[in-house]
């Protein structure tokens, strides 16, 4: 698909515009009510789960009633986990092929030009709806390399040992007491293992939807990456105009073992009433290296904070944050890195843009242990506030233990002036455009870290948040 | 009070919970007793007056349980206006009772006055050491401030500085000491419209110390500026927290500010932490940047310094000197020239730190 036509499919809509208002499809089952020992096991028993998998999310469970809400998150007043589905399963069987899905929910992933996207430029594709994967499927020639891209549900029954090998490794629910939820209640989501000196040439890809309001999404996504593999991972996410919140707290496991490289990318599109927490962290054994790329445009609000265990000598990783936050709305949004090993190199770029009354928040850290000689971290964040009524915040913290070791951090909030704009506009651009053109070479330094078929998306929901007619905030 | 309050009300990072060891504070928290003396001596000349006789404006006593124990302790205060030109030095005094030496001062610099003021803490003799001091610079004031940190004996201690500007009012403020087994240093500098603040620090936390040195800065008035800095050394085994927070509120329109904090790892065992944070809550913000950094002596200099027959632990020294004349340059005045006198005290702790080359 060329950039023209996936920008053909967006037009001047945002992925919740497309969607349209949130509509009726069939269901299976929910579960809602009290968190309790009763809904794990019931989720646990309809998953058909081996007894590892049910006494983990028992003691996650244990974890989320012991755990305090963090005292520093703000603009969640309004979740109640009492009163969403934890567990929504859609009324379709899982399917490999879009033509066996039932057609109001194909549809979605039409709308969005999801199966053009696979035919086209990806190795591999989940599709998860509410609670369950509806459709997975990946290129015959990566199976006979043994590439392995499952449900992760799937990959429960089927590679028992090498799951459990690997989850809830990196990301312990002991963690935080949202990370201890969504191990309790984890459902849905994709299981990737690469295998040694494999290099899979295209993405592979996990596209989320959440079809309907008070709603709750706990999807696991767990990548492990074999000695000298190599692969990328992007992952999306929409739902269509609810008319009530819908609530998102997944999680994504990265195991990048010796020499590996690994890169995940995340174009985190939500419509307006999902507040979003996502919990993604990545273990970088010897010369491995792992590059996050976290796109936040769409969401209520937002926790994200993708971050790398340097364990390995010599391991890299790279990552580049973007938080648009256009409207009443907030991203909080960050990076973390522990250097943990010696000759290890972190770099961390975020740049946020607050419009509307949109409020930014950076939240950084960068921890070099003492024996990570030799380490070098740079971190840089620029955040652009559009209007008087916009925020941005940064919350670095740069931790260092190891004398030899080296780690600065730079930050920069400036405004869009009246200059630029007059400038533009005395050019014969509106205002929106104007404004978009301005966001866009504030972002161009970091496009070029984004698939071509991304930045010529991203380069539309900009266009799109910033025209007069176009974005709802 | 002290009984219901925390020492800090939201935990500092997700990997250390809290940079200062407040348990350190905790056994003097069942003994603290009032006695007499507001902990200063006092040494002036100019136009110094006794000042309105309150206090607590600038530092509530439900701050924190820190402040608690401050005002449980403090057996008086002193407060003074200084109109015109002013400059005044306070000591520590010796207290003998009780185990907790408390220090309170309030200061008015009345508009258009000018004042050096010299602040030294330290001297507790073993004794918890909580000194504040409030100060409050009227329309087009302004003020040098030097505080010195001593040797406090031993024992750990608090310091602060609270500072509120009115219009057009300048401070010019530097910290300069080294710390002893707990030092918590919490400044806030309030600024209203058109004032402006220069601020640095240079600290050094001796094998076994730890310092956490907190700036708060908080933008009130429109057109204030604010340029910070904070150097922390930590040498072997020593233990170096250089944060702040630069906050630029609401109304504060065509504010500008900029804040570095930066830390030096010298030998072994020894931990640095900056976290130079900021918050911009309005859109018309002239310029807000932060930066933070891990010092090193530079290879390059290393060897000039050398190629001139400097030992290596000689042209370390005067590396490190340099970046401290950087930190007391927002200093003007005889205070500067003050200040590099302290400077020879404060290296010492770096140079009887150094390896067995210089011997």
């Amino acid at each position: 698909m060329s950039r023209e036509e996936i920008s053909g499919v967006l037009g001047y809509r945002t992925p919740e515009e497309l969607l349209g208002p949130e509509g009726t499809y069939s269901r299976g089952m929910a579960l809602r009510g009290r968190i309790e020992r009763g809904m794990v096991e019931e989720i646990s028993r309809m998953k058909r789960e081996p007894d590892w998998m049910l006494r983990l999310r028992l003691r996650a469970l244990d974890e989320f009633e012991r755990i305090p809400y963090p005292r520093w998150v703000t603009g969640v007043d309004g979740l109640n986990l009492e009163e969403i589905s934890t567990y929504v399963s859609p009324d379709a069987q899982r399917a490999g092929s879009w033509n066996d899905l039932p057609g109001d929910i194909r549809e979605y992933y039409e709308k969005l030009g999801i199966p053009e996207l696979e035919a086209r430029f990806l190795s591999g594709l989940t599709a998860v709806f509410d609670s369950e994967t509806v459709y997975s499927r990946m290129k015959e020639y990566l199976e006979s390399l043994g590439v392995i891209l499952l449900p992760m549900e799937e990959a429960v029954q089927r590679y028992p040992d090498l799951v459990r090998e690997h989850f809830s490794r990196v990301f312990p629910p002991s963690d935080h007491k949202f990370a201890a939820l969504h191990t309790a209640l984890w459902s849905g989501g994709a299981f990737v293992y690469v295998p040694k000196g494999v290099r899979v040439p295209q993405p592979i890809e996990a596209y989320f939807i959440i079809g309907g309001s008070l709603e709750g999404q706990f999807e696991h996504t767990l990548i492990v990456a074999d000695e000298g593999s190599e692969m990328s991972f992007i992952e999306g996410c929409s739902a269509p105009m609810l008319k009530k919140y819908s609530f998102h707290d997944g999680m994504v496991e990265i195991h990048a073992l010796k020499g590996s490289k690994v890169k995940f990318i995340t174009v985190q599109n939500w419509s307006r009433n999902v507040i979003n927490f996502n919990n993604k962290r990545a273990i970088a054994e010897e010369d491995a290296t792992v590059e996050w790329v976290e796109g936040s445009i769409g969401s209520r609000i937002t926790y994200t904070y993708p971050s790398t265990i340097l364990r390995g000598r010599g391991s890299r990783t790279s990552n580049v944050v973007v938080g648009v936050a256009n409207g009443p709305y907030m991203k909080d949004t960050g990076s973390k890195v522990v250097h943990a090993a010696p000759d290890t190199r972190s770099s961390i770029v975020s740049k946020s843009i607050s419009n509307g009354g949109g409020v930014n928040v950076y939240r950084g850290l960068v921890r070099i242990l003492k024996g990570a000689t030799n380490s070098v971290s740079h971190v840089e964040c620029s955040s652009l506030i559009m209007d008087e009524g916009s925020k941005a915040h940064t919350y670095p913290h740069v931790q260092l233990e190891e004398p030899t070791a080296s780690a600065s951090h730079e930050a920069t909030t400036s405004r869009l002036t009246e200059d630029q704009l007059f400038y533009l506009r005395s050019r014969g651009l509106k205002e929106g455009e104007a404004k978009s053109l301005i966001v866009l070479g504030f972002l161009q330094g970091i496009m070029q870290d984004l698939p071509i078929e991304y930045v010529s998306v991203l380069t539309k929901v900009i266009q799109v948040e910033f025209s007069e007619v176009g974005g709802l905030g | 009070m002290m009984e219901v309050l925390e020492y800090q009300r939201v935990s500092d990072s997700p990997t250390v919970k809290h940079y200062t060891d407040w348990s350190a504070y905790e056994p003097f928290a069942g003994t603290l007793s009032r006695c007499p003396g507001d902990g200063f001596s006092y040494e002036a000349s100019g136009d110094v007056r006794d000042g309105p006789r309150s206090i607590g404006a600038l530092l509530p006593a439900d701050e924190s349980k820190l402040a608690a124990m401050h005002y449980a302790a403090l057996g008086g205060f002193r407060s003074i206006s200084i109109g015109g030109s002013a400059s005044l030095a306070l000591e520590p005094r010796g207290i003998e009772c009780g185990s907790t030496v408390s220090r309170h001062s309030a200061i008015l610099v009345e508009p258009g006055a000018n004042v050096d003021l010299r602040i030294t803490l330290g001297g507790g003799a073993g004794k918890l050491d909580l000194s504040f001091v409030e100060l409050v610079l009227g329309e087009g004031s302004t003020a040098n401030v030097l505080i010195y940190l001593g040797s406090t004996g031993g024992a750990p201690s608090a310091a602060g500085l609270r500072a509120a500007l009115g219009r057009r009012a300048r401070l010019n403020y530097v910290l300069l000491g080294s710390g002893g087994p707990m030092h918590h240093q919490d400044d806030r500098v309030l600024l209203g419209p058109s004032s402006a603040l220069r601020a640095g620090a240079f600290l050094i936390s001796p094998g076994g110390s730890r310092v956490d040195r907190f700036l708060g800065v908080d933008h009130a008035g429109e057109d204030s500026s604010s340029s910070a800095s904070a150097m922390g050394i930590a040498l072997g085994g020593g233990y170096s927290v250089m944060r702040g927070i630069a906050r630029i509120e609401e109304g504060a329109a065509r504010s500008r500010t900029e804040f570095t904090a930066g830390v030096a790892l010298m030998g072994e065992g020894a931990r640095g932490y900056a976290v130079p944070m900021l918050e911009v809550h309005t859109g018309d913000v002239l310029e807000a940047r932060h930066h933070s950094f891990e010092a090193k002596p530079d290879a390059d200099q290393l060897f000039y310094l050398r190629s001139r027959g400097l030992k290596e632990d000689e042209a370390r020294d005067l590396i490190i000197a340099g970046w401290a004349e950087a930190q007391l340059s927002a200093l003007e005045g005889a205070l500067a020239g003050v200040a590099s006198g302290l400077l020879g005290e404060v290296m010492r702790a770096v140079t009887s730190a150094a390896p067995t080359s210089r011997q």
